[in-house]
């Protein structure tokens, strides 16, 4: 029944429940084809090409994000794409729920897009996999739905029964859990660390949002340090941003088929430097290595067995230069 | 210099010095971050020794000096017990209440006597960390597990006591501690604290004979 009259008659013989292993194989046998069909049609120069993008398709279950040029034809021929598509694997796309995002457009080839498209248009900031994403520097605003994912979790909690011992685990694995996705991610800004460090703080020492200093019986740094060093073992949250973004500069040195590999991930500079001291490299072909920077001389980089060579090498001829 | 590097074609290997194999885990780049730190001296018989949870963080708060005795409410001008609740004697603190005091000093006396262990009773003027760190290394090791609990408890079973003492009118009673100390220490041992049961058991029994 749909909308009140009967449709035609629907033979479900075989389905996948939730959770199967099979289903993202199945899905990747489906959703291969649609990134072919992108991939061809941009092969043969029917979609102009993008820069600095090698992918134009990600895909993550029923997120889809696709990148387009905002031409007249690539639009119509990306709808007629998206249509032969969902008539091919029953599949259709849904372009009211869709939303397109202008990335440095006119405000003329906005309105081109939505006759074409028929879809929504939007701005950023969006959200991608429940991350912000947005082409200018996020506001406080975008980020505050985090704070209060995070600080809705507290009325659910009976703070008042449980122990100091309890509070702790509740802060240890969940509260802090909440954020790490949104870390791995993007660079936040100190004002945020601070606001879920609040949180944090209020609810293990009070079970409440807020604690006044009397409440609070350890000062919240030393709270913060490992369970070795005298604290609680609750993560601090600015260095766990630096350790998660350093798994991003450790896959871009040694998996550097990652089809993210070569744009400029915003890190910290304590990351970098951390990132720096604590690997070592082996040259093969040098093909991977950074020749002036990268420690692969014996465990140490150029820079500290001749300091006075590389200073004489100016900074520009440095940074172009890649492998000896 | 450069005689050891030789360009061939396998790729270049990177390795992540934190982790012994040499791949990279945020784990170790986040405890990389504290490489130089000052080391919480018995963080691990705090916090790996068998214990209830608000057990362990109550002797981690202890040793750090944070729970609310009299000295700490003075200096706040809260109202505070003019001398400890359990011997009426001295001012009160953390360090004195769990180490210092007779009545503490009674205490882990009725408590270790029956393990053997008497001559480990805490003297006046030791902290507790410091006490606990001493009568732990002159125990044999396969003890000390069941030991570290046993002190847990025993602070424990002290600051209950106090607080009994201070706020439910109670008066100082060493067999009232010790007969709870007793009865709790059943409980943890029927609720996996093995090590504390082969303590009792192995220690308790050479007495016996």
């Amino acid at each position: 029944m749909l909308n009140g009259e009967p449709g035609q008659p629907i033979f479900h013989q075989r389905g996948l429940r939730q959770g199967d292993p099979l289903s993202p194989m199945l899905f990747i046998l489906v959703m291969d084809v649609l990134n072919s069909l992108f991939t061809k049609a941009a092969e043969d120069g029917l979609l102009s090409p993008l820069h600095s993008i090698g992918q134009r398709l990600s895909l993550y279950a029923d997120d889809v994000a696709l990148f387009i040029s905002s031409d007249g034809e690539d639009l119509q021929l990306t709808k007629d794409i998206l249509k032969f598509f969902g008539e091919a694997s029953g599949l259709q796309t849904n372009l009211q729920e869709s939303c397109v995002i202008p990335i440095h457009c006119d405000e003329g080839i906005v309105e081109d897009i939505n006759n074409t498209l028929e879809c929504t248009a939007a701005s950023f900031p969006t959200t991608y996999l429940g991350l912000p994403i947005s082409d200018k520097k996020l506001r406080r605003g975008d980020l505050l739905a985090w704070i209060e994912k995070i600080a809705n979790k507290l009325p659910g909690w009976k703070a008042s029964l449980l122990t100091l011992a309890g509070r702790t685990v509740l802060v240890r694995f969940v509260l802090t859990a909440i954020p790490i996705h949104l870390l791995v991610a993007i660079k936040v800004p100190k004002w945020f660390l601070r606001a879920v460090d609040k949180i944090r703080k209020g609810f293990l020492w009070t079970g409440r949002k807020n604690a006044n200093g009397g409440n609070c019986l350890v000062a919240w740094e030393k709270v913060m340090r490992p369970i070795d060093l005298g604290g609680l073992g609750i993560h601090n949250l600015e260095i766990l941003g630096w350790a998660l973004q350093m798994r991003c500069l450790w896959l871009e040195k040694t998996r550097s088929d990652r089809p993210w590999a070569g744009l400029q991930i915003p890190v910290y500079s304590n990351t970098t430097a951390m990132f720096a001291c604590a690997i070592t490299t082996t040259v093969g072909n040098g093909r991977n290595t950074l020749f002036w920077t990268d420690r692969w001389l014996h465990g140490s980089c150029l820079e500290d067995l001749a300091p006075n060579v590389v200073s004489c090498v100016p900074l520009k001829f440095r940074k172009k230069e890649n492998s000896g | 210099m450069l005689a050891g590097v030789n360009l061939n074609n396998t790729d270049d290997i990177h390795r992540w010095k934190p982790e012994a194999s040499g791949e990279f885990s945020t784990r170790s780049a986040y405890k990389n971050f504290f490489v130089g730190a000052i080391t919480f001296e018995p963080w691990k018989k705090v916090w790996k020794s068998w214990a209830p949870g608000k057990c362990k963080t109550f002797v981690w708060l202890a040793i750090r000096n944070r729970c609310w005795t009299a000295d700490r409410l003075q200096k706040r001008g809260l109202p505070h017990p003019e001398h400890c609740p359990l011997c009426d004697q001295e001012e009160e603190n953390i360090q004195h209440i769990l180490t210092s005091c007779v009545f503490a000093r009674q205490f882990w006396f009725a408590i270790l006597q029956p393990l053997n262990l008497a001559r480990l009773t805490p003297t006046r003027t030791v902290s507790f960390a410091d006490w606990w760190k001493k009568a732990e290394r002159k125990l044999q090791k396969q003890h000390r597990k069941g030991f570290n609990s046993l002190c847990i408890l025993g602070a424990w079973t002290i600051w209950k006591h106090r607080n009994a003492c201070v706020f439910e009118g109670a008066s100082p009673n060493l067999q009232v501690a010790v007969q709870a100390f007793k009865e709790e220490s059943h409980l943890w041992q029927f609720s996996g604290a093995k090590r504390l049961a082969a303590l009792s058991l192995e220690l308790g029994e050479r007495h016996a004979h």
